[in-house]
């Protein structure tokens, strides 16, 4: 027997016990009603009385058949309208919904990017076609750009500065300024290029590979803190909540990871002159 | 402090919020190699080499490389300056343009307005002629869409007729319905009322150079 036969049963005996409730409650009070009115025999009373209670049942079944049949067709349309305005939404933030999206944020803030990177990947060529159609962009640049803006969006979905609403036209709206940026500044540059030093551009390269070969030194309670910390944008106190440590020990914590790393740092700079 | 890094005026990286920008600028270059090689692997997409799609664009390539040799071979029976007007007049036809997808703030965007962005974007432009008149509540942008689909289908006095709706000076989309209303009567050989309009394109518009050449020729 499937839920169905089930939930039919049911209210077949729902309304059984109501009509001999019905009948119970009121057929005596009509029945003294129609004595009083007409001056008749008990027995017609009664007879009439029978008569009322069947129409008045039968007219009562029918507004609630009416009723019920009110009650489908507003949820129908209640339903319609909850889908088509998900659809809209999540078609409009990367087919994510506003859940997903916080996931994705949660995720990010514990350096998770697998989603957000796969999110991202099925989107890029969109967003490059966009800057190159509309801008005559080269394909370099709008893929420059378009990955950029991945970068940026990423840091601002962890600082909890985007919202959910409009992720994609959010999302081509940055690529096209970093386009834009990088445009204007590289016009700046071939005026200003002979000024600058050959060292100063490789300055920011040979930094990072520095910090690169002394992060690997750090250790992995430090490289998860300062990650957190500062990658992930999680303040002190969650972490300590998430390490069940107090803040005051995360917060020394951080400061000898960081003092290690300065430590490192110089070390490995000094080595790379020798 | 001996290293290179201190020899120099640069920021000090013992400096902690120099530090802090290394360290997410490390794991921003991380983030970049990670995409690259999904990007490279799953769409095959990479920098300098662009994606497949590219090859299914190859037949528009070739109409496009064969409509430019067919004018330069007219060149030859033409001056400059009917090149250059053919030249404007080919790339506004089929330099295609994109809708930028639903304007933030509005969450109760219906579903045609949806299904028409997407045939528009798609190059369907029947189908989104069809969905961005099904459109209640319109707005000038879905106006100027609805009539580029007209454009794009050739049926330049559609077009016109559609793009003069959207052509005011309150409209954000005055300038562009200017554009393509020219180009459409171009292609109508209406060209006086073509360079009526041609002679509304101010110094600080879209399109004002272009626009000169052809009220010169």
């Amino acid at each position: 027997m499937n839920t169905n036969m089930i939930s039919k049963i049911s209210c077949d005996l729902e309304l059984a016990s109501w009509v001999i409730e019905f009948e119970k409650s009121h057929s005596r009070n009509v029945q003294m009603q129609i004595v009083e009115a007409c001056q008749c025999s008990a027995i017609e009373a009664h007879k009439r009385a029978s008569i009322v209670i069947n129409a008045a049942l039968e007219k009562i079944q029918i507004e609630k058949r009416k009723n019920q049949l009110y009650v489908t067709s507003v949820l129908q349309k209640l339903v319609k309208y909850e889908v088509d305005s998900i659809n809209t939404n999540m078609s409009k933030n990367f087919g994510l919904s506003e859940s997903d999206f916080n996931l994705i944020v949660s995720q990010l803030k514990v350096n998770e990017t697998n989603f957000f990177e796969r999110m991202f990947v099925s989107h890029f060529s969109d967003c490059c076609n966009y800057i190159q159609t509309n801008y005559k962009a080269n394909y370099d640049d709008a893929y420059d750009a378009t990955m950029d803006a991945i970068v940026d969006f990423r840091e601002r979905m962890v600082q909890q500065k985007i919202r959910y609403g409009n992720l994609r036209y959010l999302f081509t709206k940055m690529a096209s300024q970093i386009y834009f940026k990088k445009q204007k500044a590289f016009r700046n540059r071939e005026i200003k290029e002979s000024d600058l030093p050959f060292e100063e551009l490789k300055q920011n390269d040979y930094e990072l590979s520095v910090l690169k070969k002394s992060w690997s030194e750090l250790g992995d309670a430090c490289q998860d803190l300062l990650k957190n910390h500062f990658y992930g944008n999680l303040k002190l106190t969650e972490i300590a909540e998430m390490q069940d440590k107090s803040s005051a020990t995360v917060r020394k914590q951080k400061e000898r990871c960081m003092n290690r790393l300065r430590l490192l740092f110089t070390k490995n700079d000094k080595s790379a002159e020798i | 402090m001996n290293g290179p890094l201190f020899n120099n005026v640069q920021p000090n990286p013992m400096d902690n919020n120099h530090l802090q920008q290394l360290i997410k600028d490390q794991f921003d270059q991380e983030l970049k190699m990670r995409i690259e090689a999904r990007l490279d692997k799953d769409h095959n997409i990479s920098k300098s080499k662009s994606p497949a799609k590219r090859f299914k664009l190859f037949p528009y390539i070739t109409g496009i490389a064969a409509s430019l040799l067919v004018l330069f071979f007219y060149n030859g029976m033409q001056d400059n300056s009917t090149l250059q007007i053919d030249q404007i007049v080919f790339e506004a036809i089929n330099t295609k343009i994109l809708h930028p997808g639903l304007t933030k703030g509005d969450n109760n965007q219906g579903l045609s307005r949806i299904q028409a962005i997407e045939s528009f974007n798609k190059g369907e432009y029947s189908l989104s002629l069809q969905t961005f008149g099904e459109i209640e509540n319109r707005t000038s942008e879905d106006e100027f869409y609805q009539a580029m689909s007209h454009f794009y289908l050739t049926d330049y006095s559609a077009a016109v007729e559609n793009l003069e709706l959207v052509m005011n000076e309150d409209s954000s989309f005055d300038q562009e319905a200017r554009w393509y209303t020219i180009i459409a009567l171009w292609e109508m050989q209406d060209f006086n009322k073509a360079k009526d309009l041609l002679s509304e394109i101010r110094p600080q518009d879209w399109k004002y150079e272009e626009a000169q050449s052809l009220l010169k020729n």
